[in-house]
């Protein structure tokens, strides 16, 4: 029998990394085979048998072993000749080899093996426990460094999968991004760009990026030196606006941001980022045209309401005066109709007069003067003092607590406070002495005043109304005025970016209370330190 | 006396209600003085460039802010060019209290600003306000 044609088909290399080691057992002799292959059965290891050098070899060339047994004493190829054959094959040039000899320990055998990279020597007769303790070593090594290697490979493929991944993704945004991306050099040639660089600048699908330097893509060219200068000095530029030129000669607005990255070996270059946005300058420069627009119809208004209200008071003084003049001088010639006549006559004028002025006071308000810090108990003793007539005519208490300082405009909260505190004592009850109560509380942003009055009352369906202008509950003969007092009240009050409202009922009295903000919440208003 | 026949009060104003209601007010405080009553700025300027030998200059001129043509603060600034008009008090008188024109007659020369009366009572007031303007003016005329 040809032991070349022994080769155990049985025992082929399996695929999986999870097969069992296998050890392979060089003899020219069945029974040792036979004996051997029993000793190594407890082991977890495929045991393959060889019967000669030459088939040893072929068998090396299929299978990886874990270790590998080798008879030093076989005809034709003895074992030292097998394992220098072993040792040239790529597969197995590092795979342990265990000599199992009949002969006493010499030293030349053993300086040879050891030669040609035996790891052990056995010698027959062999001791089972010995045997099987040698190669079980190996085997574990050999399954330690197999997961080593597989842990090895799949953290490689991992690495490689997300590297992958993520570049995946890097594209598909670059691709995606309404941004532009760039990178050129210094002296400003692209080096590339992503797609919306080149809708940014108009430039093709197709075009060599190469060829375009990015200092034509400057309105002025300069600008460019310029901003590379910067770069030099600060590393990088932030949201930089400026106007560039898109290919077909368009001009945009564009945001630029940069890096100068320098990497050694590969030199320097330039990271940049381009962000068109014309459209957003355009709106900020029709917002601001719209705002100054504003602000001239703003004069317009407030000179026309000066013409007009001087105007009207030129021929209304002549009337006011001669009725005045004649009621003065003539009284006494007319009879009681006429007495009268000229009272209405005198008393209309006057109505009017105020009407004009308080026109003039309600376009006034919300003129840009500069906030200041003011000390509402000094301003409302003030306003108290004003009132001081009329608060002793109709026999009124006042309460108050003391009041805070606020920010904001000196004359508008004084006009608040006198016009609230002089309707609380305009609208009173016939037949209770009037109270007025001015109470303030601190809020989270806001200081809440209110004053609080037992008069008459407002019914709730004339809450939102009498805060427009010219919005008047009662006959002039009942309570005078021009119904402008709250319109000014509120105007003066959203000037300062706070609220007004109101609680009241019929015949119980009535609560305004407004906000002042704490801070000066109305947009560029500046606030004086000092008066 | 001599203060009757010495010294007037010009008046520049344009609009003839308040020229005669000036005038009647003037009258009624029984103020020993003339008026001379502008209807325009030109011929305030005639009466102090081309003084009535018997008249003179007068002791005060009360000057209306707004008028048609050349107006109050335009014939502030010519008066500053006469050397005949450097001592004579100039009041201002207007329609409407507007910081900004007070300022600016101020700075042109005028002596002081009153807002126009809206009625009779007024104009009493008025004259009372500007009696010692053109007593301290005859005082100064008179040295």
């Amino acid at each position: 029998m040809d032991p070349d044609e022994k080769a155990p088909e049985t025992h082929v290399e399996a695929a999986g990394d999870d097969a069992l080691a296998k050890v392979l057992l060089v003899d020219d002799r069945e029974d040792k085979l036979l004996a051997i292959g029993l000793v190594l059965e407890p082991l977890r290891a495929t045991v393959i048998t060889a019967r000669s050098g030459k088939e040893a070899l072929r068998l090396v060339l299929q299978h990886e072993f874990a270790v590998i047994l080798l008879d030093v004493s076989m005809p034709i190829m003895d074992g030292f000749e097998a394992a220098a054959l072993i040792r040239q094959r790529k597969s197995s040039e590092r795979t342990p080899i265990i000599f199992i000899t009949a002969m006493s320990a010499t030293d030349t055998h053993a300086t040879r093996g050891y030669s040609l990279g035996a790891v052990d020597y056995i010698y027959a007769p062999v001791l089972p426990d010995v045997l099987r303790a040698k190669v079980g070593v190996f085997i574990d090594l050999f399954e330690r460094s197999r997961e080593i290697r597989r842990q090895a490979d799949w953290l490689r493929q991992e690495a490689e999968r997300r590297a992958l991944n993520l570049e995946t993704r890097l594209d598909g945004l670059l691709n995606r991004l309404n941004v532009g991306v760039f990178r050129s050099t210094v002296e400003g040639q692209l080096i590339n760009a992503n797609p919306a660089f080149r809708r940014i600048f108009g430039i093709a699908a197709n075009a060599d990026l190469t060829g375009i330097n990015i200092a034509n893509l400057y309105q002025q060219t300069e600008e460019r030196s310029m901003l590379v200068q910067r770069l030099e000095r600060e590393g990088r530029i932030q949201d930089h606006h400026v106007r560039q030129r898109r290919v077909d000669g368009a001009v945009i607005w564009a945001s630029l941001s940069k890096t100068l990255v320098s990497e050694t070996g590969s030199g320097r270059w330039i990271d940049g980022l381009v962000e068109d946005i014309t459209t957003r300058k355009e709106a900020e420069a029709a917002l601001i045209a719209k705002s100054e627009e504003l602000a001239r119809s703003n004069a317009e208004l407030e000179e026309f309401a000066y013409i007009a209200s001087h105007d009207l008071q030129e021929p209304l003084r002549m009337v006011a005066s001669y009725s005045s003049l004649v009621a003065d001088r003539y009284a006494a010639v007319l009879d009681d109709k006429g007495r009268v006549f000229l009272g209405h006559l005198v008393e209309g004028a006057k109505r009017m007069q105020n009407l004009v002025r308080d026109i003039l006071a309600y376009s006034k308000v919300g003129k840009s003067t500069a906030l200041q810090e003011v000390d509402c108990e000094a301003l409302i003793e003030k306003v108290l003092y004003n009132l001081q007539q009329m608060i002793e005519d109709c026999g009124a208490e006042i309460r108050r607590m003391p009041l805070p300082t606020v920010t904001g405009d000196p004359v508008l909260i004084g006009q608040i406070f006198q016009n609230l505190i002089g309707n609380a004592l305009k609208f009173r009850t016939k037949d209770a002495r009037p109270v007025v109560a001015i109470n303030v509380a601190q809020g989270e942003r806001e200081w809440r005043f209110s004053v609080t009055d037992n008069g008459i009352g407002i019914a709730p369906e004339y809450h939102e109304r009498i805060f427009r202008v010219f919005q008047r509950l009662h006959t002039a003969s009942e309570y005078a005025g021009t119904g402008i007092g709250l319109a000014i009240c509120r105007k003066a009050i959203e000037h300062h970016g706070g609220t007004i409202t109101l609680e009241s009922e019929v015949g119980k009295g009535a609560t305004f209370t407004f906000a002042i903000p704490l801070a000066a919440m109305r947009a560029g208003a500046q606030v004086a330190t000092s008066v | 006396m001599s203060a009757s026949q010495s010294g007037f009060i010009l008046l520049v104003e344009d609009n003839a209600g308040d020229r005669m209601l000036f005038s009647e007010a003037l009258e009624y405080a029984r103020c020993d003085i003339a008026l001379h009553v502008a209807a325009s700025a030109e011929e305030a300027l005639r009466v102090i460039r081309e003084p009535d030998p018997a008249r003179g200059l007068p002791r005060l001129i009360v000057l209306d802010l707004h008028m048609p043509g050349k107006d109050g603060k335009a014939m502030l600034s010519e008066l500053a060019d006469l050397p005949q008009a450097a001592g004579v008090p100039v009041m201002m008188l207007t329609s409407s209290n507007r910081p900004r024109d007070q300022e600016e007659c101020l700075a042109l020369g005028a002596c002081g600003f009153r807002v126009k009366p809206n009625d009779w009572v007024g104009y009493q007031e008025l004259i009372a306000y500007l009696q010692p303007f053109w007593q301290s003016a005859q005082r100064v005329g008179g040295a």
